[in-house]
């Protein structure tokens, strides 16, 4: 396990045929910083969640010229996901985490990639200003949050 | 991604080798709505060769599955799911939807 800070960064255009880049990227530091497959395969998915979300949404599927960029910091007990965009951005008071049988059941649409960056990660949060810069933020503790408090 | 198709008896198996991500959903989604167009309702979907899905495949099987059920005995079954894709199954509620079964020979036998 790493035990000092670190902070990588991956800057790659805003293409949906780079998430398998993406993904192996934030893959390959959570295997360096001692993650389990199974929570590396969480971290995956919530990244390519995030992202996904930007490319199709904060971008309008707009590619010109548009980048994110993706960090993984680590420090000590913990890997923190932060996904920049540049796009249109929203609200983050108006995300409803879907009701999962209300969903299966199609009487409500979207969401299901928040649902599951909320389910798969320890903590998700936004910082979102339109036009300028928009950043969705996700953490993964090695070891659970209760311990990790504890030990900090 | 890999789709390959056969015909059990009244049944398609689907074949699915790789990862299912918001790039290769859309041609599994092209494939499954083509067999769905051709009057195909009873499906197989044999996930052995898949270990990743995202939001984006999960909403391709739930479609399908729906179009399925709306004809008498049809519906969308899956077959040998792979450990990292039950799990997302499962916190997503969508293994209490579609039916899984250990091989595809189950599945079939359970049409």
């Amino acid at each position: 396990m790493q035990k000092q800070k670190a902070e990588y960064r991956l800057r790659i255009p805003s293409q949906t045929d780079n998430l398998e880049i993406i993904r192996f990227f934030v893959g390959k530091v959570a295997h360096k910083v001692g993650f389990s497959e199974d929570d590396i395969g969480k971290i995956e998915l919530a990244v390519d969640e995030a992202c996904t979300n930007v490319m199709k949404h904060a971008y309008k599927e707009d590619i010109t010229d548009k980048s994110l960029d993706v960090a993984v910091k680590i420090d000590y007990q913990k890997l923190t996901l932060v996904v920049t965009d540049h796009g249109k951005g929203f609200d983050p008071k108006k995300i409803r985490i879907p009701d999962m049988k209300e969903y299966l059941a199609e009487l409500r649409v979207g969401g299901l990639g928040i649902y599951l960056m909320k389910t798969l990660m320890d903590e998700v949060d936004y910082d979102i200003k339109p036009g300028v810069r928009n950043q969705v933020r996700m953490v993964k503790y090695l070891i659970n949050k209760k311990t990790s408090d504890i030990l900090n | 991604m890999v789709i390959t198709t056969k015909t059990i008896g009244d049944v398609e198996v689907v074949a699915l080798g790789g990862r299912i991500d918001a790039v290769t959903s859309y041609d599994l989604d092209t494939h499954l709505k083509q067999l769905l167009a051709d009057g195909h309702t009873k499906m197989v979907a044999d996930m052995a060769g898949v270990h990743y899905i995202s939001s984006s495949g999960l909403r391709v099987l739930l479609g399908v599955y729906k179009e399925c059920q709306k004809v008498a005995q049809g519906e969308l079954k899956l077959a040998a799911v792979q450990p990292e894709v039950a799990q997302i199954l499962d916190v997503t509620g969508f293994s209490k939807l579609l039916k899984s079964y250990e091989t595809v020979e189950t599945a079939i036998e359970n049409f």
